[in-house]
């Protein structure tokens, strides 16, 4: 046996360097991944450092981007990425922070370089430049730091010599070692045609960029690409001019562009007019459509429109305190809540306004000449369904709908795009106007108040703005105090001032403070805003860059252009990487606010207490201080109660961005992480909170192609068109007018009533019940309010999209589920939201289509435990109740439809059935409505087929059965005779006699709809109370029969889903295992401080879609910011803490099922896609259209089948094997076991032979030796490895060999490390998936 | 008669003492009474009624009732190796016992309002209550809220002290005492040290001796000159020792606006260290400026709260009720739930 007393350390050294040196060619061709190396080498990354013949953990990132099972392998490129990348996750807390100081140390620096460029602080960008460039880890991107300062600098120059002598001193004496690239030659070649003389010989000119062009071994069409820089014309002079770039190597859309252009110059020089340019059109197959498709988009594109964005001014006008103009709509106007949200909303809204020119241009679209097609009412607003849906044939449909994307590409921008010149120019007007009127009305118009405090903000603005200047020209180096200095330069004054104001508005009555805000979400939310308006400002100004010297063109020509600008504005959108650190934001903001509220004062009136007499004064309009708020103390800035009153205090919810409407135009497919969805601002394809590390396996798998199918997926959701249902949105808005509650809608409130205050002396149990009886008051009013304004908020979008073609662009939460982007009016929305949503594409319904219609107005009902024929059968039966819901909806409170489960879609359908049934033959309705259909408690779905448990599969549907089965029932119906079962040997058992007598589907229900994503004891206790409180009256009663039951329910449960069970238990075991557990190959430094592990390891795994899903469960950790305001206490972004094991643990049963049901969605609608179809879904509920049901239904089956045909937990655990194969466990043993004495035997012989107490590290280093011993290929020492013993080695199995209770508790337990092994996976049962796929009411 | 129990007995028969320690010397319990002197307000005891909260063991009630004789005295607790305790060894002794929750205000309403076991006579506020003395022993740090409750019901004349201006006796963890007691510009000063110092007279009578007292300002210490106790007189043995003081609570006999006063100093004190210029902001929009135009005084307007003294806070308050634009003060009990 070779121990460490066979041989002295010095010789085991030896023998590892040896090993090392040799550079062992092992087994496992991944162990020569070039991961950081074992303890006590040189640090990571550097050159000199050895490979490990270890494997490392994140060698594995491979393993999620190997193919998706379910994937072509072929179609997958391979991968080169370095385990760099995502071992910083993984090691040690002490590296990780040290890794991201460094990032975070960019990104600061980066930002900070923007500001300096921005503000022409020339010599303090360079400074700059100089610390990006002693960050070694970042000098390989370097060089495009460095173009941002040439660019800029070059730009002041006046000759080509001078600008090549700064590049050639920088790259030579500044930053030695950096080498030019395609975009700095861009650069130069830009500004040296910028400056040649004009008309003067183009030799000099085409010597100079001829030198430029060689600099670079990318070549000229590199530097081409590089569209960012080059202008049009420049182009146009590399080409055309100076020959210098051939055609080829020009970007496609330019190529196009000069195409084009030659072929008008010449046509325009031969005298002729352009009409026709078929090249520019997308390929057709008949010549009449193509003059049809001509013709119509020149009606609808006339060369007087320009291709300059539209003019926004009549839209951007916020009247603060009158009501904001509604969009010209043929539709009833709504009683709006009177909120600044609102206001904000109908502002962006007015977007949607067309000008009378484009109304013109709309009312003589024709396909032929002469003919008004759709004879369209002046008096009426144009409804662009109502013209769809007026077309013949579906050539003409096809024609009409590709003219109005095209069409809607300018409206999709002004919506998107927000002006606030335009806010502080209104009240401007409404202060003016108020002046005339006099005193009275100053102090009445919020207007004129916010323009007083405008232009008192201004000046101080101003000057803070020139004293930041001043600090930043005089500064030798960074200064702390003043870092934010150069930020607020960026935006103009007049501006930053306007946006302090909305803000703080805004955030009126957030974060828990009813008439103010937390000072923390103040500063941030207003810093946030200088740097989106900054940004905006930039995305612009980019945009007209390369297009700047272009004008009046022909129309075929501007599409090139709209062409260009479209890949262009994808371009700047990905590269916006950069972000204003969180301190910066915070600085900012609290500057603009401290200022604000030095200036901003209310008019108050008050009795004096001692003359009783009404005074009137002033105060100042916000306050910063410090209150309690559940025992933490709190910053918190006050609005004057005598302000919110006038913004009517209403709660806002979260925070309204206007910009996030539904889309008039197909939303920019996914291609990237960051690059897909809205066209003006950038969103990312998961919705994650400060995870560092999941943004880097998503960047990596999507690099590597490895999540095409899931954009497929995201984008097959955003191309279903809808419109608004006009039908629903008029009946709705009747009853909204009212302002009395309507089903789910609450009335309109008047002021918080809350009760009378006890005597001061009263008990203090009175005085308790008096704070918490108002408090719920309080609540009840918040709730209520918010709920009227969240509703409103809808409402009042519907009514400016009716009759509008519209898109919602998706993307996901970190499981993969799929969320519209823009939130309030959206599909997932309430049953009143829904019901306002049809599909734009109508289909015929025919006879199947028929059938599901009525079966989906059975389901809304509620309907949908009886079998399909029962269903239709219902409808039949109640055909008078549904006749009248249409004829008379809000005839009397008892009406059908009323009682419904959800309602407003029932009387939707209603609508839509009676329509068809007005046909002489039904079947001929072309139905828009969606036809909805439901799992079964579809993560019980998923778990049943996971564990093939028999009785599960049955109840859930997914095995044939001739009704639905009805899983809350049965569940229901054991914990029953479990019950009665238990009365026999326990007969005075209180608790179980009532619910035997009581016990419901509905009482379970949601305790087993929840029970597979992991709800807790106490959660479900308090969801069964919620249903028997009613019942008991007693709330402690309630909560003790509550408890009671719910561990009941979760023992009925498990007797149907005994495996299923077993695999919740395996995914949890496998958790805390891996929560323990750190790498073999951590280094000794992170090991040795305090001789303590950091656990680091979050559980990943890859959806079968590939998408990697990381758990983001870490411990958070809050960064310190000193502000003028206060000190805040706000998120690092780029903190990498220890995980956190506790919500780890409770997080990945459910969001490992989650996983799946996400990828049997994206999976379906990628196949009805395929197949024709509109798709659309809400979680485990999939949309089509009435007559497409059959096809879905199949599909969505078939695509289930597909995902659990493979054994996904044994994939899974194969997974898991692989990512964590050299991990070791951190766990207790009882000191006198077999094992712990063992181990403790060995180390002390450890001590005595290091001469110093062992540690981990020690332990850890000896068993990274005998791995590469044994996977040597030298038999000499593979033999040494299996003869040698670790701690770790004599540690094998400790978690199968000890019980729980043995691995609990401190005393007479050691802390081992033993090789990280998950358990075996459970047995599965006898059901076989492939069933599913006759299975009627799988979903139904 | 039932002699008081010795330590062993105690140590033998209550396995858990509840994160509570008790004092068991009766000879020290000799030296604290003869220090309080309680005949001078309750003369020969013949006529009062004693509230004994979370008596414990029982130790101190029985040395209590064997000195003074008073006409009722009554034990609360509802812990169960106490009230076991009681059940075994102070039955038939003078001692009433009622197991109802001390933590709960109901409870007082039922025994002296329902069930009217216990019904003190109610006494005018000039002078202190001399027929009702409260006892309690609430060292278990957990309950520093409901001794800060207590006090706060000294203010508002309610609970017992809706009766007159009752005596109270209690033994409380040290760190509480050390906030109570806290004198102005000492960095304990907080919003527990004005409460006890404007709305009672506080006296420290005892303290352990350890490491905890050391923390007690020290002109407390010279001033009330307490009683210095050794943990071995005290049960549990347990480590670490609970450091305890017990402090004789008289009321004051005050008027002014307390719901003024309750918001001044909540405002003011969560920023202790915020010279007052800056702090008025906090008690409503235009406090400083309000502030300063009444008050005129440079001085005063740069100091902070933890200086002020009672009076000082008292005038302030004053000051504030005076003010025809002070905000609504309740409109920040009711801050809403649903924390976006």
């Amino acid at each position: 046996m070779l121990r460490f007393a066979g041989k002295d350390r010095l010789a085991v050294a030896a023998l590892r360097r040896r090993l090392l040196a040799r550079h062992i060619s092992t087994k496992n061709s991944v162990l020569c991944d070039n991961m950081s190396t074992v303890a006590g080498s040189a640090a990571p990354g550097t050159a000199a450092a050895p490979s490990s013949t270890l494997q490392g953990p994140d060698s594995l990132a491979k393993q999620y981007l190997q193919p998706g099972f379910l994937k072509d392998k072929s179609a997958v490129s391979p991968v080169t990425l370095s385990s760099r990348d995502f071992d910083i996750f993984t090691g040690s807390q002490i590296g990780a922070t040290v890794r991201m100081a460094n990032k975070r140390d960019v990104m600061s620096l980066w930002s900070l370089l923007e500001a300096c460029l921005q503000a022409n602080y020339n010599e303090r960008s360079l400074s700059i430049l100089k610390s990006l460039y002693n960050i070694e880890s970042h000098r390989r991107t370097f060089i495009d730091d460095y173009n941002l300062y040439c660019s800029h600098m070059c730009a002041s120059m006046t000759s080509t010599a001078e600008m090549s002598k700064m590049v050639q001193h920088d790259l030579t004496n500044v930053f030695p070692g950096v080498t030019m690239n395609a975009k700095t030659v861009a650069i130069l070649v830009h500004h040296s045609i910028r400056v040649a003389p004009k008309g003067a010989d183009l030799a000099d000119l085409k010597s100079d960029i001829s030198i430029f062009l060689s600099q670079v071994p990318s070549g000229p069409k590199a530097i081409c690409a590089n569209v960012d820089v080059l202008t049009y014309d420049d182009f146009k002079v590399l080409y055309r001019d100076l020959g210098l770039v051939k055609l080829q190597q020009l970007p496609s859309n330019i190529r196009d562009m000069l195409a084009a252009d030659e072929v008008e110059a010449t046509t325009a020089a031969a005298g002729t007019k352009s009409t026709d340019s078929t090249a520019t059109l997308p390929p057709a197959d008949s010549a009449e459509f193509n003059s049809l498709m001509n013709s119509a988009s020149k009606i609808l594109n006339p060369s007087a429109t320009t291709t300059t964005t539209i003019t926004t001014t009549e839209a951007s006008k916020v009247e603060l305190d009158k009501d904001v103009e509604t969009v010209e709509k043929d539709a009833r106007q709504l009683v709006n809540v009177d909120t600044l949200g609102m206001k904000v909303i109908r502002h962006t809204l007015l977007g949607l306004s067309l000008t009378d020119e484009q109304k013109g241009r709309i009312a003589n679209f024709s396909f032929n000449a002469g003919e008004n097609i759709f004879n369209l009412d002046e008096a009426k607003t144009i409804n662009f369904f109502d013209m769809y849906s007026s077309l013949k044939t579906p050539e003409e449909r096809e024609l009409f709908e590709k003219v109005l994307e095209d069409f809607n590409q300018d409206r999709q921008q002004s919506l998107e795009v927000r002006a606030t010149d335009a806010a502080k120019e209104r009240w401007r007007h409404d202060f003016e106007e108020a002046k005339a009127r006099g005193d009275i009305a100053i102090k009445k118009s919020l207007n004129a108040k916010l323009w007083n405090w405008y232009s008192d903000m201004l000046p101080l603005m101003k000057k803070e703005v020139a004293r930041c200047k001043r600090e930043v020209l005089a500064a030798k180096g960074p200064s702390k105090k003043y870092d934010y200095a150069p930020y607020l330069a960026l935006v103009n004054p007049e501006k930053m001032c306007v946006i302090t104001i909305l803000e703080l508005l805004k955030l009126n009555s957030t974060g828990g403070i009813a008439e103010g805000m937390r000072t923390a979400r103040a500063v941030i939310s207003v810093g946030k805003s200088i740097e989106m308006e900054f940004r905006s400002e930039q995305l612009l100004k980019n945009e007209s860059y390369m297009l700047k010297d272009i004008n009046k063109k022909s129309n075929e020509f501007k599409k090139y252009i709209r062409n260009a600008k479209k890949s262009l504005r994808s371009l700047h959108l990905d590269e916006a990487k950069v972000i204003w650190p969180q301190s910066i934001r915070a600085k900012v903001g609290s500057v603009l606010i401290s200022l604000l509220i030095n200036v901003a004062r209310v008019p108050v009136e008050g009795i004096d207490p001692i003359t009783n007499q009404k005074v009137y004064g002033d105060a100042p309009a916000f306050s910063h201080s410090y209150q309690y708020h559940s025992g933490i103390k709190l910053g918190v800035i006050r609005i004057h109660p005598a302000l919110t009153r006038q913004l009517n205090g209403d709660k806002m919810i979260a925070s309204v961005q206007p910009q996030l409407l539904p889309m008039l135009v197909k939303p920019r497919p996914w291609v990237s992480s960051k690059s897909g969805g809205y066209y003006y601002s950038q969103s990312n394809l998961v919705r994650t909170k400060d995870s560092p590390e999941q943004t880097a396996y998503i960047d990596a798998a999507s690099k590597s192609h490895a999540i095409d199918q899931v954009y497929d997926g995201l984008n097959v959701l955003g191309e279903t068109s809808w419109t608004v249902n006009r039908r629903m949105f008029d009946v709705i808005s009747q009853v909204w007018n009212t302002g009395k509650p309507f089903l789910e809608i609450p009335g309109i409130q008047q002021a918080i009533q809350y009760l009378p205050r006890p005597p001061s002396d009263a008990d203090p149990s009175v005085v308790n019940k008096w704070k918490e009886q108002n408090k719920e008051i309080a609540n009840e009013f918040a709730s209520n309010r918010s709920m009227r304004c969240d509703m409103n908020y809808k409402l009042e979008i519907a009514r400016a999209f009716l009759g509008e073609k519209f898109y919602f662009p998706h993307n996901m939460d970190f499981r993969g589920r799929a969320y519209p982007l823009s939130p309030h009016f959206n599909h997932l929305g309430n049953d009143m939201s829904r019901s306002l949503l049809t599909f734009w594409k109508g289909k015929r319904l025919g006879k199947d289509g028929l059938m599901w219609l009525k079966v989906h107005l059975a389901n809304l009902y509620g309907v949908n435990k009886v079998p399909i024929e029962g269903r239709v059968q219902f409808v039949e039966d109640h055909m008078d109740d549904i006749r009248n819901a249409v004829e008379n909806p809000l005839e009397s409170n008892d009406q059908w439809w009323l009682k419904s489960d959800k309602p407003w879609q029932t009387l939707a359908t209603c609508y839509e059935l009676i329509e068809a049934l007005k046909l002489e033959n039904p079947e001929d309705f072309i139905s828009h409505q969606p036809v909805h259909q439901d799992g079964t408690c579809n993560g019980l779905q998923h778990y049943a087929a996971l564990g093939g448990d028999m009785i599960g599969a049955s109840q859930v549907n997914l095995i044939p059965d001739v009704k639905p089965n009805d899983v809350y029932m049965h569940v229901a119906n054991n914990v029953k005779a479990n019950l009665i079962e238990k009365l026999k040997t326990k007969p005075d058992d209180e608790i179980a006699k009532f619910f035997v007598e009581n016990i419901n589907r509905k009482i379970v229900k949601q305790t087993v709809m929840t029970h597979v994503y992991g709800v807790t004891l106490v959660g479900a206790t308090l969801q069964i109370d919620k249903q028997i409180h009613a019942m008991i009256g007693d709330k402690k009663k309630s909560l003790a029969y509550a408890n009671y039951l719910a561990k009941e329910v979760f023992a009925a449960i498990r007797q149907s889903f005994n495996s299923a069970h077993l695999i919740q238990d395996w995914l949890g075991e496998c958790c805390t295992r891996i929560s323990k557990s750190i790498r073999l190959d951590i280094d000794r430094k992170s090991l040795e401080k305090n001789n303590k592990p950091d656990f680091m390891t979050s559980v990943i795994w890859t959806t079968p879609l590939g998408l990697p899903i990381v758990q983001p469960y870490r411990e958070v950790s809050k960064k310190q910011v000193d502000t003028n305001l206060q000190t805040v206490f706000i998120s690092d972004p780029f903190a990498v803490n220890q995980i956190n094991a506790r919500r780890q643990k409770a997080g990945f049963p459910p969001n490992f099922i989650h996983s799946l049901d996400a990828s049997h969605m994206l999976m379906s609608a990628s196949k009805c896609y395929k197949d024709g179809l509109e798709f659309a879904s809400v979680h485990d509920s999939y949309w089509t259209h009435a007559a497409d049901i059959p096809t879905m239904n199949k599909n969505l089956r078939e695509q289930f089948v597909a995902l659990h045909e493979v054994d996904l937990i044994e994939r899974l655990k194969n997974e898991f094997d692989e990512r964590y194969q050299n991990y070791v466990k951190v766990m207790k043993i009882p000191t006198d076991s077999e094992m712990g004495i063992k181990i403790s035997k060995l180390r002390q012989e450890m001590t005595e032979q290091l001469g110093r107490p062992v540690n981990f590290a020690d332990e850890i280093e000896a068993e990274q030796q005998r791995l590469a011993l044994l996977q040597s290929t030298q038999e000499e020492d593979v033999e040494r490895g299996k003869q040698m013993v670790t701690t770790i080695s004599l540690a094998e199995n400790a978690d199968e060999i000890f019980t729980n209770e043995e691995k609990k508790g401190d005393s007479g337990r050691m802390v081992i490390f033993t090789r990280l092994v998950l358990p075996e996976i459970p047995s599965k049962g006898d059901f076989d998936v492939a069933s599913v796929k006759d299975s009627t009411y799988f979903f139904s | 008669m039932i002699t008081p129990f010795s330590k062993k007995v105690l140590l033998d028969n209550i396995p858990t003492f509840y994160k509570s320690s008790f004092l068991v010397n009766p000879s020290v319990y000799e030296t604290i009474f003869q220090k309080l002197q309680l005949q001078k307000v309750y003369k020969d005891c013949t006529d009062l009624k004693v509230l004994d909260i979370y008596a414990g063991p029982g130790q101190q009630s029985l040395i209590f009732n064997e000195k003074f004789r008073p006409k009722q005295q009554l034990l609360m607790d509802n812990r169960p190796k106490f009230t076991n305790f009681w059940e075994t060894h102070l039955k038939g002794s003078h001692l009433q016992l009622s197991t109802q929750d001390p933590y709960s205000w109901e409870s007082y309403l039922m025994l002296m309002d329902y069930q009217k076991i216990f019904v003190p006579e109610t006494q005018d506020r000039s002078h202190i209550h001399n027929k009702f003395f409260v006892m309690a022993n609430v060292t278990d740090k957990k309950y520093e809220g409901l001794i800060m409750q207590w006090y706060n019901c000294i203010g508002q004349k309610n609970w017992v002290h809706r009766y007159g201006r009752v005596q109270m006796l209690v033994w409380m963890p040290t760190a509480t005492a050390v906030k109570l007691l806290a004198p102005p510009k000492s960095s304990a000063r907080s919003k527990a040290s004005l409460v006890a110092e404007t709305f009672t007279e506080s006296k420290l009578i005892a303290i352990t001796d350890d490491t905890a007292a050391s923390k007690m300002d020290k002109l407390i210490l010279q001033q009330h000159d307490p009683i210095m106790i050794k943990h071995a007189d005290t049960v549990p043995n347990k480590r670490p020792q609970i450091p305890m003081s017990l402090l004789l609570i008289t009321p004051r006999n005050v008027t002014f606006n307390k719901d003024n006063w309750d918001y001044i100093t909540k405002q003011l004190m969560i920023q202790r260290k915020t010279p007052f210029e800056d702090a008025a902001e906090a008690l409503g929009p235009g406090g400083r400026e309000y502030f300063t135009q009444v008050l005129q005084d440079k001085n005063f307007m740069s100091r902070n709260a933890a200086s002020f003294s009672a009076e000082e806070f008292i005038l302030l308050t004053d000051i504030f009720t005076n003010w025809p634009f002070k905000p609504d003060i309740f409109m920040s009990l009711f801050d809403v739930d649903n924390d976006d």
